[in-house]
């Protein structure tokens, strides 16, 4: 009777513990998740899971990396997705899963900013440049970098070196000052860094930063930062030395700029740029000056010669939006059928992105095309823009993705003028006396050297090559001695405008000049 | 308490006298040694590799040794009658439970001390003769609160359970404790959907906060705080998870 008493009682007991126990774990799992929304606050807490999956490349969603979100190796796959990214790299023929091998290990181990940098690297550098294996346009991998640097930041936003790069990508491919400061400000300025890079930062982000202050035109700007950097550096040479050059080349003229003295301010610019012609930063201030005083088109002459500099991506950007602003780039395209249209872009895209050829990487013009000239007595060296040149000087063309071309013809240009043809490479000019312009004919667009090479097309009924640079320039100076060529002719000369002649395009077709490859698509240029 | 542990000496004695055990922690020391020389496999990234092998292996390795010793050792003693003849002295369920956990822990803790003692070496030589992380020995600690918590669900499940059962259940708890954050997101769309995600979100152990990788690779500083509040949430499931597992063995019938 006892034990029938006990049984029950002892059941019931048991039951409340284990209904108390089920409550307890209730309340511990509570606190749990009390506690993973304190990691989240801290920053150290592994990624959800849900949202990795939805990223995850779908050629990628393999086994072993559900398996490894599922139990927690989240990381070893990660390390495994890059082993084989960097593997797929290597060889030939793979590349196509190198991004998604990238992705892959970024979503894995987001909290990881090193796979995003690299990933973006690879993106924009790599990938943009390798005409070979790349299967979008150059553009769209850049925007892939900068969007992938962009999402890596949202994961790791105290990554120094996350924010280092998206500057320097907007700067170095984008062109893009604005934005390449700010996000270079970031990184001078985030708090929390690895102790390695914040080593680097305190000196080299804020004398980046003075420095694309000094390429957008703004010296006072980098000035300042440069004042803030030898506050707590002051023996920095690098600050000591670009204060003393700002001070010496740029001030002056941005004080007259700011004080509305243009002529003043135009008139020191040049000064400077005559001992110094490739100084971009001299032909950035030069180009905002005409811009302040009205002249589209001396800006545009100055944005040009400022994006014929190596790598001068802001000068480039500026130019094509000083072209589109005068509405030239979408006259260029109109009545271009599709298949030309892809060459058009790829040509732009050459213009917008050189790379840099034979060591030096000067003057590269349009479709891989290289300027450089021989002065009288003296060895072939890189042509400067606005070098001017004497009588027995020599100007080389080179063209550098012509394999052995039939059929091209180099037409180089002074002052905007014809000057030489040459077909036979190396393509050569021997400038004469009666070549160099007079004093009132230098200006606005045509005040510098340029060569157009082309091959003619059988096409008359579309421009033979694709020119973004060429403005018809009326109603300003005495025309130039080119004549204009009917529109079927590949040798129709530069726009029919001699120097210093300005006015907006009236015949968007009415002359080529470019540099593009007469229409031809290049023995190397990507699959179309 | 003197019966507690000498149960758990007894448990833990006989738990290192096992091949499997050995054979066990070997991989575990060879998998940490040679992030060494697999390393290579991610370049520039050798730091992390290492780190994450190691961490990983400690944790993984001593949750496989958690759960086959776990598993076999209350089954066994029922299974082979010896329960009896322990049962038969003055020692009480609760307290072989409890003996039985301790000695479990004693030997899990012990092989994840020897697998720390190799990444630690294997650590100081891809630093080049650095000092140890701090993080790192608080990353071990975590570990051992959450092997801690891990052995205890395993005993309650030996507690009822024959060693088949209690494996793939084991098995079950890494991967729901491995992605408790992800249930919390899955939308439920039914009300036994939504009763099944309540009671993996308020059952299962969240193994998930006892990870400080992503603190040890990017150097990040980790507030106190978030070192004691899983060691507490450890403390409180595993008690939990002991008391049921005295009540059950007590109402169990041999």
């Amino acid at each position: 009777m006892k034990s029938l008493a006990t049984r029950p009682m002892r059941l019931a007991i048991t039951a409340l513990v284990i209904l108390a126990g089920g409550a307890g774990l209730v309340g511990t799992g509570r606190w749990g998740q009390q506690v993973e929304y304190w990691r989240e606050e801290a920053g150290i807490a592994q990624p959800q899971m849900a949202t990795s999956i939805k990223d995850i490349p779908v050629q990628e969603l393999t086994g072993i990396v559900l398996g490894a979100l599922m139990a927690g190796f989240r990381s070893q796959a990660a390390n495994f997705c890059w082993w084989k990214s960097q593997q797929y790299w290597e060889e030939e023929g793979h590349w196509p899963r190198v991004l998604p091998m990238m992705k892959a290990a970024c979503v894995l181990d987001p909290y990881f900013p090193e796979f995003w940098e690299v990933t973006s690297w690879h993106e924009a550098y790599n990938l943009a440049a390798e005409y070979e294996i790349r299967d979008l346009p150059q553009d769209q991998y850049i925007d892939m970098g900068i969007k992938t640097l962009t999402t890596g930041l949202l994961y790791n936003p105290h990554a120094v070196q996350l924010y280092e790069l998206l500057g320097w990508t907007y700067r170095d491919k984008r062109g893009d000052l604005d934005k390449a400061i700010y996000y270079s400000r970031q990184a001078a300025t985030v708090f929390h860094v690895r102790a390695e890079v914040t080593k680097q930062t305190a000196i080299i982000q804020p004398r980046f930063v003075a420095h694309m202050y000094e390429e957008a035109g703004k010296p006072d700007e980098a000035l300042l930062q440069y004042q803030e950097l030898m506050i707590d550096h002051p023996e920095d040479s690098v600050g000591i030395g670009a204060t003393l050059t700002i001070r010496d080349r740029y001030l002056e003229a941005d004080r007259a700029r700011r004080q509305s003295r243009l002529v003043e301010a135009e008139r020191l610019v040049r000064l400077h740029l005559h001992d110094d012609p490739m100084d971009k930063i001299g032909l950035h201030m030069l180009a905002q000056i005409r811009e302040a005083k009205g002249d589209t088109y001396g800006a545009l002459a100055a944005w040009e010669a400022g994006a014929m500099v190596w790598k001068d991506t802001f000068a480039q950007r500026k130019y094509v939006e000083s072209l589109r602003l005068i509405g030239r780039d979408q006259y260029q395209l109109q009545g271009i059928p599709k298949k030309n249209m892809l060459i058009a872009k790829r040509v732009a895209d050459h213009l917008l992105q050189p790379r840099q050829i034979l060591g030096d990487g000067v003057m590269q013009r349009g479709c891989g095309v290289v300027l450089r000239y021989i002065p009288r007595g003296g060895t072939e060296r890189p042509l400067n823009p606005e070098t001017p040149l004497r009588p027995g000087d020599v100007l080389v063309a080179k063209p550098e993705m012509y394999p052995g071309p039939q059929g091209v013809r180099a037409v180089f240009y002074y002052h905007g003028r014809e000057i030489g043809q040459d077909s036979e490479p190396p393509y050569t000019t021997t400038i004469t006396e009666d070549m160099l312009p007079n004093e009132s004919e230098v200006s606005g667009l045509t005040q510098f050297a340029k060569v157009e090479l082309f091959v003619p097309s059988e096409q008359p009924k579309y421009p033979a090559r694709f020119d973004l640079r060429e403005i018809k320039m009326q109603g300003r100076g005495a025309p130039g001695p080119s004549p204009v060529a009917p529109p079927s002719s590949p040798m129709a000369g530069p726009g029919g405008g001699g120097p210093g002649v300005q006015t907006p395009p009236s015949s968007p077709m009415a002359g080529p000049g470019g540099a593009g490859p007469g229409g031809q698509s290049p023995p190397s240029s990507p699959r179309t | 308490m003197r019966e507690v542990v000498t149960i758990g000496f007894a448990t833990f004695g006989e738990a290192i006298r096992r091949r499997i055990l050995v054979i066990f922690l070997l991989f575990a020391i060879l998998s940490i040694v040679g992030s060494q020389v697999f390393k290579t496999f991610s370049p520039g990234e050798e730091d992390k590799f290492v780190v994450d092998l190691g961490l990983n292996s400690i944790k993984w390795f001593s949750m496989l040794i958690a759960i086959l010793l776990g598993a076999v050792m209350i089954p066994q003693e029922i299974e082979r009658k010896t329960l009896h003849t322990v049962l038969a002295k003055p020692v009480g369920r609760g307290q072989f439970v409890l003996g039985k956990f301790l000695g479990t822990c004693l030997a899990v803790l012990f092989n994840a001390a020897l697998m720390a003692l190799a990444f630690a070496v294997v650590y100081v030589i891809q630093q080049k003769g650095q000092n140890l992380d701090p993080a790192l020995l608080l990353q071990f600690l975590l570990t051992c609160a959450e092997l801690v918590l891990f052995i205890s669900i395993i005993i309650f499940l030996s507690t009822f359970a024959s060693t088949v059962f209690v494996l793939v259940v084991s098995f079950c708890v890494i991967v729901l404790g491995s992605t408790a954050n992800f249930w919390k997101q899955i939308p439920a769309e039914s009300w036994i959907s939504q009763v099944v995600f309540l009671g993996i979100n308020a059952l299962a152990p969240n193994f998930e906060i006892f990870d400080l990788s992503r603190a040890i690779l990017t150097h990040a500083s980790v507030s106190p705080d978030l070192i004691y509040y899983p060691m507490v949430y450890s403390a409180m499931y595993t008690s939990i998870m002991l008391l049921l597992s005295f009540v059950v063995f007590n109402e169990r019938e041999f």
